[in-house]
């Protein structure tokens, strides 16, 4: 320990090896590198009934399909008596030209695509003799089926969502935007995880400088793992210091195949069941995938409503703290009478019941996410017996400020982004101790403060302000307006081709 | 970003005027003065008199009767502060919506008052202001502080006043631009006088409405009396919702309820010079209730009727204006009304007005109709 601190240690860089694996493409080298692994499985296979000659077989167990394995390439090595006759780069060649009855077979050549294959659920059929490597794609097709999703349930559009299988969640775009100019471009991530993200956007309407920017971003992650979402989000995100999410993310493939189709670039991962879409502005986070299936004055007079929410869920406590402490001119004195008498006996200062019912709130909140669903129910309940009427029985706090915080967490829960509701959470912490500490100075002080560190945010070269700002790049952002009249795709998102109808 | 941040903080700080941040009070350690009462204390002396709206308690939680507190000092801002020392509880002006004056502190001028109502960060101009005839602003406060608290009885007239045709009631500011503007302004009074049997109060006086209270120059110069009252609020073109009681001369009665007045000015000039003034009146009235008349009303008492209106009507004006032009106080802002309905002699009015007003030929039309009920 030194005096200003720990002791500074040098740690050496890390640089990736390219290839990882070294040496040649072999059984031994294969045996090698799976050393303890229980599941690393080898048989030799006679060509053609021939047990002159024979070939190994490798694969990773659970990996693979057995059936797939066993009918599609062992049966007809063994039956295929032609297989036998040649030599065994005779009988690659013939294997390549379809002997065997697998979909994929490939000729690998380096001991990295031979491993990699592997963990990916390929089988390696080595041929010892010519020291040839057949792959074939066999790999198990276990996964979760595709359900509705429950985080952003569909009320009137298509009910199925992304899973865990980047290949599955691929289908599920192209079954929706059929277009060949689709672009698919896969790239690994994550050292130890080698996770496959998919960058997908429409070739010659997606601005091709987001695409190369998305893509440089994620060609430059070298993590360990790309398991969680912050894994990728962290990393991609234009500015990471603030609460507000620049990147958006959904469950659902109709949400991600439009906003495919207005332009955005997507990224799927593997193992992941969301697509990200990029660029994100503030209005984005106030969109859900109803409005554009309901009546353009619903949906409108919905968005309208949820920015009113959000002004709620900000400002409330701050402005509640603010005027029952510093600015009691604010309340029409029937209404600072009946706060008066609501807040007889109560031993606390408004600002700590104001502090302390948030903090509470967010308990309940918390604690109602982590547990099953469930006891979350039941601790939701509890908790909101307990911390709501039992306190007020028992004069902790004042029914009005339970009814502040209440009516601003019920706020914020009508933001279609658990993103973007986390950052108000946050913000409305800091508002309500800004209040606590200047009155409704401190609330414009933070208001102002919060415009300014929105304004300085950008996803992917779009100012995260956009449309309300900057003004030459215009657009609605509040009011829907029926769909035959918008003809023109964001400008914000400097697509190729602007024009979306007729 | 720092910058963003650097510039929000000093731009905070010069919102709050760079001094220091506002006190916090905690709203159960204060009492919300809703009605102030400013009377002539002695030489130049101010008398405050505050008093706050009882609060019904909740739950186990006890109530708070009406509290009235009163204090006197030099300036009104020094006769506040003394309150503060009454008890431990924060006394909050900013709640005040009503402000009563008492007729000797009217007769010594409102300007200090309204001057303090102008700059105090608490006091509101949106406060009304009511005069109170032959009396002092704290007696009403203190009769209503058992009564259930004066500000529920102040909110009530000034309801009433809307609903009934009586004297409307006038906030500071309006007082104050009418001053400014005109030198002269219409107050509405109160008076304190013994509650008649059946009026239903429960003490031995009550506040009832009395009237205008005729400023000028910041001072009180006069109280309408009688019809006077009736004529200034026509003359205003207000009176909506009055009653108005005529007898048929054989003990019957027949009440008609105002339900429009509209009050038109054209003055009149003989070459450049001012020559007079002709008010045209347009009454709308509903016939509410018969006593002793024929609940249908014939078309002969309905044409006897609207003269009869007609004839209160003009009367009610024309006394209402040799008031207003003894005084020398055009609170009706006829001038500036007038300029308004011929804005092409505006500068020649303006000009004449003050110094013809006294003296001006004043013409009055009236028109009445009566409607069955």
């Amino acid at each position: 320990m030194g005096l200003f601190g720990p002791k500074k240690i040098e740690v050496p860089s890390h640089p990736r090896q390219d290839p990882r694996i070294q040496g040649p493409l072999t059984v031994e080298t294969m045996e090698r590198v799976f050393t303890d692994c229980v599941d690393f499985a080898q048989r030799p296979v006679a060509l053609g009934g021939d047990p002159g000659k024979t070939a190994t077989l490798c694969y990773l167990s659970g990996m693979v399909k057995m059936e797939r394995v066993s009918d599609y390439i062992l049966r007809p090595m063994a039956l295929e008596r032609d297989l036998g006759a040649c030599s065994q780069s005779q009988a690659v060649d013939r294997i390549l030209a379809g002997a065997l009855y697998n979909l994929l077979a490939v000729e690998r050549t380096t001991a990295d695509q031979g491993v990699f294959d592997l963990i990916n659920g390929w089988c390696l059929l080595f041929f010892p003799e010519c020291g040839r490597v057949l792959s074939f794609l066999v790999q198990t097709e276990e996964k979760r089926s595709i359900s509705p999703s429950e985080n952003e349930p569909p009320l009137k559009g298509p009910r199925d969502s992304f899973v865990e299988s980047i290949r599955t969640n691929t289908s599920l775009l192209r079954r929706r935007v059929r277009t060949p100019a689709l672009r698919i471009r896969e790239l690994l991530v994550g050292r130890q995880t080698v996770t496959p993200v998919d960058i997908v956007w429409i070739d010659g309407l997606t601005n091709p400088e987001t695409v190369a920017a998305v893509e440089q971003r994620v060609g430059e992650m070298d993590i360990d793992a790309l398991i969680a979402t912050g894994n990728l989000e962290e990393y991609i995100a234009d500015d990471i210091r603030t609460p507000f999410p620049t990147l958006s993310c959904t469950e659902r493939p109709d949400r991600f195949s439009a906003g495919i189709v207005e332009g955005r670039v997507g990224v799927l991962v593997d193992g992941l069941p969301l697509g990200w879409l990029l660029p994100a502005a503030l209005s984005q986070f106030f969109k859900t995938p109803q409005d554009k299936s309901q009546s353009w004055l619903a949906a409108s007079a919905l968005t309208v409503l949820r920015y009113l929410c959000m002004v709620l869920t900000l400002f409330l406590p701050a402005v509640y703290t603010a005027a029952v402490t510093f600015h009691l001119e604010l309340l029409p004195t029937r209404l600072a009478l009946s706060i008066i008498s609501a807040k007889q006996d109560v031993p606390f200062t408004t600002v700590f019941e104001v502090l302390l019912m948030l903090i509470a709130f967010e308990i309940i909140q918390e604690a109602g996410l982590r547990l099953p669903s469930s006891i979350g129910q039941t601790v939701s309940i509890l908790g909101g017996l307990v911390v709501g009427s039992a306190a007020v029985e028992a004069r902790i706090v004042s029914p009005a400020v339970l009814i502040a915080v209440a009516v601003a967490g019920i706020a914020g829960y009508t933001m279609p982004s658990q993103d973007f509701a986390g950052a108000l959470r946050i913000w409305r912490f800091v508002l309500a101790v800004l209040a606590a500490v200047a009155g409704m100075f401190g609330v414009a002080a933070g208001g102002l403060l919060l415009i300014c560190h929105l304004a300085a945010l950008e996803s992917f070269g779009v100012a995260y302000l956009a449309p309300f700002a900057p003004a030459e790049e215009g657009g609605r952002a509040i009011l829907r307006r029926p769909l035959p009249w918008v003809k023109l795709r964001e400008a914000a998102l400097k697509t190729r081709n602007r024009r979306n109808q007729r | 970003m720092k910058r963003g941040i650097v510039s929000a903080l000093a731009l905070s700080l010069a919102l709050t005027g760079c001094s220091a941040l506002p006190y916090a009070h905690e709203i159960d350690q204060t009492v919300l003065m809703e009605v102030l009462g400013v009377d002539a204390g002695p030489g130049e002396a101010v008398a405050i008199t505050a008093a706050s709206a009882g609060r019904g308690g909740t739950g186990e939680s006890p109530g708070q009767d009406p509290l009235v507190l009163s204090a006197q000092a030099g300036t009104i801002t020094a006769a506040c502060a003394q309150m503060q020392t009454c008890g431990e509880q924060y006394v909050f002006y900013g709640n005040v919506e009503q402000v009563l004056v008492g007729e000797a502190a009217a007769r010594r001028g409102l300007e200090n008052l309204l001057g303090q109502m102008a700059r105090d960060p608490n006091l509101r101009l949106e406060a009304n202001l009511w005069v109170v005839k032959g009396g002092e602003a704290a007696g009403p406060l203190l009769d209503a502080a058992g009564e259930g608290g004066a500000p529920g009885r102040l909110a009530a007239l000034a309801q009433d006043a809307e609903l009934l045709g009586g004297p409307l009631a006038k906030t500071a500011r309006e007082v104050l631009a009418e001053l400014l503007e005109n030198g002269c302004a219409l107050l509405p009074a109160l008076e304190r006088r013994a509650a008649e049997e059946g009026e239903g109060t429960q003490g031995e006086d009550t506040l009832a409405a009395a009237g205008y209270a005729v400023l000028r120059d910041g001072a009180l110069l006069a109280f309408t009396q009688g019809q006077e009252t009736l004529g200034a609020s026509l003359l205003l073109g207000w009176g909506h919702g009055g009653l108005l009681a005529f007898s048929d001369g054989a003990g019957g009665t027949v009440t008609l309820r105002l339900t429009g007045v509209r009050t038109t000015l054209e003055p009149s000039f003989d070459g450049g010079r001012l020559a007079g003034l002709t008010v045209t009146c347009r009454l709308e009235t509903q016939a509410a209730e018969f006593q002793g008349w024929n609940s249908r009303l014939s078309e002969t008492g309905r044409l006897a009727l609207e003269e009869a209106l007609e004839a209160r009507a003009e009367g009610a004006m024309e006394e209402a204006l040799a008031l207003f032009q003894e005084l020398d106080a055009d609170c009706l802002r006829l001038g500036a009304r007038a300029a308004l309905a011929a804005p092409w002699r505006k500068d020649a009015l303006e000009e004449q007005w003050a110094a013809a007003f006294p003296t001006l030929d004043i013409t009055l039309e009236v028109e009445g109709r009566v409607a069955r009920g």
